[in-house]
């Protein structure tokens, strides 16, 4: 893979990159080597430490997997809540009357703002005392309901954005044409505009899932018990002592499901891409929109 | 409203103030280790060895796509087992830079990548030699492109530093929940501490568009 700093070695270059080469491998080596016999040196690949991960007859290993099933519920619950009421607010982002434009507005920078782990706070600890108590008493029993409205707080501001970035991108010949036909707004919105652009932003609402999705194990501090973080603390309570070896499984599960969504989004933008071109959308997740004030209009004149 | 004022008075007022520092000292020591590893990464993934190409590949993989407070048991519950030999807040910090890092390393690796191939050939067809190419052409135009994601990844690594109250820090977050449990009133807490956020946040944000605004070339 050629990058742009560095062109095509010669022979002497070639040398010195082999040698260059060695020496990394030298170094990364003696890095991993390093780290491995300090932890053995600590007795942390005893495999009575191990055991526990791989032993199916104990129930271990289906009771710590099952977890995932909670962690993958939280996550689509939260987004499909999020996905429809952000919907709604990214319109309302764009609408003509100026109170409800600036009302949504208003409300996005709001939820998005702060960190999640106040939304998550805010509704494991504060609503209980807002709402009526059969709903409160619903949520103290359940934390993952606190985890799900929490994390659709937060997500349906951030996929508000990414539904107005996607709307923006959106050639105005499109919305020109449909007034032009005799189309009114919303009916222009929901047949020529929304069609195309949600298209558009499936990668970056996929890569979206991929963040909410490890956002899902911050419900181990507001205590959900039947995911996979609450999982790994009912294992770590358990002996032999393996924090070590528990959380490390945990960061392996976690890490294939999320890995596996980065890279279908990644595979659904390149293709997204193609498709269109260089006008495809580029707002891969919720760290590139934070200041989309005039991001998604400017994007949409330089790349288009 | 006199919750609000019994919030930002005494105690309370106190452990905001407390918290609201915490949390600007990780947010602020953090991103300089994320930004020292994110060169180093950057520079490994744009160089032409196939061994560091792959080896910080690899790390931006992994601390990309872990739940951040996986990462801070892993190092903390985890390490303690195996003789990591830092506190708390050290701990905080070296695991939210290393994650940050691996952000910004994505961050630095586009925007130099984002730089037409026109401009790095051109520069040695008149000869310059490789520092130059890289000092003088190549890195003044990444930089540039990189101030907006590098601006967005300093306000997420300050909202993400609100995960380590998990291991005991007490930053704002935390202390939003220790005043909410003290005036059983949770709702005024975590509004008080939100607008906070909010605050820093916006002065962050105004702060990037300003030097944004100073770098930017006419085009």
């Amino acid at each position: 893979m050629s990058t742009v700093i560095v062109e095509e070695l010669g022979p002497r270059g070639l040398r010195r990159a082999r040698i260059a080469t060695v020496l990394s491998l030298v170094a990364l080596a003696a890095f991993v080597g390093w780290l491995l016999w300090r932890l053995a040196a600590q007795g942390q690949f005893e495999g009575r430490l191990w055991a526990q991960f791989v032993d199916f007859e104990s129930q271990w290993p289906q009771f710590l997997l099952s977890g995932l099933w909670g962690t993958v519920r939280a996550a689509v619950g939260a987004m499909v809540i999020a996905a429809v009421l952000g919907l709604f607010l990214a319109l309302g982002r764009l609408s003509p009357t100026t109170p409800v434009r600036v009302v949504c507005g208003v409300v996005i920078d709001v939820f998005r703002g702060p960190p999640v782990l106040l939304m998550i706070f805010f509704a494991y600890y504060a609503l209980p005392q807002i709402l009526p108590s059969g709903l409160a008493g619903a949520i103290s029993r359940e934390p993952l309901y606190a985890l799900v409205i929490g994390l659709a707080a937060y997500n349906t501001a951030v996929l508000a954005e990414i539904y107005r970035a996607g709307i923006l991108s959106l050639d105005r010949g499109q919305s020109e044409a449909a007034y032009s036909v005799g189309m009114t707004r919303g009916l222009a919105m929901r047949q020529v505009i929304l069609p195309q652009a949600l298209r558009r932003m499936i990668p970056a609402i996929v890569a979206q899932l991929a963040t909410l999705t490890k956002d899902t194990a911050l419900g181990y501090i507001i205590t959900v018990s039947d995911d996979l973080m609450g999982r790994g603390r009912r294992t770590v309570q358990g002996s032999p002592i393996n924090d070590l070896q528990t959380w490390f499984v945990v960061a392996v599960i976690y890490f294939i499901l999320v890995w596996a969504l980065t890279r279908l989004a990644r595979r659904l933008e390149v293709q997204q891409r193609q498709k269109l071109g260089a006008g495809a959308m580029a707002v891969t997740g919720e760290a590139e929109l934070d200041m989309l004030e005039e991001g998604a209009a400017e994007a949409s004149r330089a790349e288009g | 409203m006199d919750r609000f004022a019994e919030i930002l008075s005494g105690p309370h007022l106190d452990l905001l103030i407390v918290g609201t520092r915490v949390t600007l000292y990780m947010a602020v020591l953090s991103y300089l280790l994320a930004f020292v590893m994110g060169n180093v990464l950057a520079a490994a993934r744009v160089s032409p060895i196939p061994v560091l190409q792959r080896a910080a590949m690899a790390y931006v993989s992994v601390f990309r796509n872990t739940p951040l407070i996986v990462l801070a048991f892993l190092f903390w519950y985890g390490g303690g087992r195996a003789g990591w030999p830092f506190g708390r807040l050290t701990t905080a910090i070296i695991v939210l830079g290393l994650y940050t890092g691996a952000y910004i390393a994505e961050s630095l690796r586009s925007g130099i990548n984002a730089v037409p191939p026109g401009q790095a050939e051109a520069a040695r067809a008149i000869g310059l030699p490789f520092t130059g190419v890289v000092g003088t052409i190549v890195l003044p135009q990444a930089i540039r492109t990189v101030i907006p994601p590098l601006g967005n990844l300093w306000i997420a690594n300050l909202k993400n530093s609100s995960v380590f109250l998990v291991i005991g820090i007490d930053e704002l977050t935390r202390a939003g929940r220790r005043i909410g449990h003290a005036l059983a009133d949770y709702t005024s807490a975590f509004i008080v501490v939100a607008l906070i956020y909010l605050a820093l946040v916006y002065g962050s944000a105004q702060l990037i568009k300003l030097i944004e605004r100073r770098l930017e070339i006419a085009r």
